[in-house]
C-alpha cells in the first residue's frame, strides 16, 4: 500500500467516524433530550472531520534512496478521484437546493443553520467520493510479488 | 484503470537484462514499482515520455517495447491529407 493509499484510508476513516459521532449526537439530543430543532446542532461535532488534514503529517514522505514516491500514474488517479469528488459534491449540491425547492416551493425558506449543513455534506461527500476513487483505481490494479 | 490496448514486452526484457528487478527499472525509469506491475500487466499506458524512457533503460526503440494493439486508425474518412500532414 503506498502513501496515497494510506492518506485515502486515512480520510475515509476520519470522515465516517465524524459522521457516525455527529449523527449519534443529534439522534441522542432529538430522542433523549427532546431538544426539537436545537438538536441540529450536534453536527457541530462534525467539524472533527477537518483531522482529515493532518494526514500528510501522519504519514510523512519517506524516501529512499533512488525511489520514486509520487508519478504520473499516481498523479492521473490523484486528478481523476479530485475531479469524481468535485463532481458528486457539484451534484449534491445542486440537487439538495432541487429538492428544498421542490420541497418548499419559491416562497419557502430554510434555516440559516441548515446552509452549514449542506455546505459541511457537500464537502463529506467530495472527499468520501475522492477517497473511494482512489481506493478503487489503486485496487484494481494486481498485487504482484517483487520478481 | 481498465486494459489498455497497449501490448508490452517489458517482463521479457527485464529477464533478458541480468533479470532486472522491477525496483530496479523503476528507479531506472523514475517511476513507482506499481507503476512498472501496471504497465506490464497492461492496465495502464504510459506517457510517451515515460515509454521513451523505459525503452532507453533496455537500449532499444519503443516500438520494440510496446505495441499497439488497438483498431486501426480510420483511413476512408474522405478527407484529403496534404504532403505535410495537415489536415484541412
Amino acid at each position: 500500500m503506498n502513501r496515497q493509499q494510506k492518506l485515502a484510508w486515512f480520510n475515509l476513516v476520519i470522515l465516517v467516524f465524524s459522521l457516525l459521532l455527529s449523527s449519534t449526537v443529534v439522534i441522542w439530543m432529538a430522542v433523549v433530550l427532546k431538544a426539537g430543532p436545537i438538536a441540529l446542532s450536534g453536527f457541530g461535532l462534525f467539524a472533527i472531520c477537518l483531522l482529515h488534514l493532518l494526514g500528510p503529517a501522519v504519514f510523512p514522505k519517506k524516501r529512499k534512496a533512488g525511489q520514486v514516491l509520487f508519478d504520473e500514474r499516481d498523479a492521473e488517479i490523484a486528478r481523476r478521484a479530485l475531479s469524481y469528488g468535485d463532481v458528486t459534491s457539484n451534484v449534491f449540491f445542486v440537487s439538495t437546493f432541487v429538492c428544498a425547492l421542490l420541497a418548499l416551493g419559491f416562497e419557502g425558506s430554510v434555516r440559516v443553520a441548515s446552509l452549514g449543513l449542506i455546505i459541511g455534506g457537500a464537502y463529506f461527500v467530495s472527499k468520501v467520493t475522492e477517497s473511494l476513487t482512489t481506493l478503487i483505481l489503486y485496487g484494481r490494479e494486481r498485487t504482484d510479488g517483487q520478481d | 484503470m481498465a486494459k489498455t490496448e497497449l501490448k508490452n514486452r517489458i517482463r521479457r526484457l527485464r529477464f533478458d537484462h541480468e533479470e532486472m528487478t522491477q525496483q530496479e527499472l523503476a528507479n531506472r525509469a523514475g517511476v513507482t514499482r506499481q507503476t512498472i506491475i501496471a504497465i506490464e500487466g497492461g492496465k495502464y499506458a504510459p506517457s510517451l515520455m515515460l515509454a521513451f524512457r523505459i525503452a532507453r533503460v533496455f537500449g532499444l526503440r519503443v516500438e520494440e517495447v510496446f505495441e499497439y494493439e488497438g483498431p486501426e486508425p480510420d483511413q476512408g474518412s474522405g478527407k484529403k491529407e496534404s504532403a505535410g500532414g495537415n489536415v484541412s
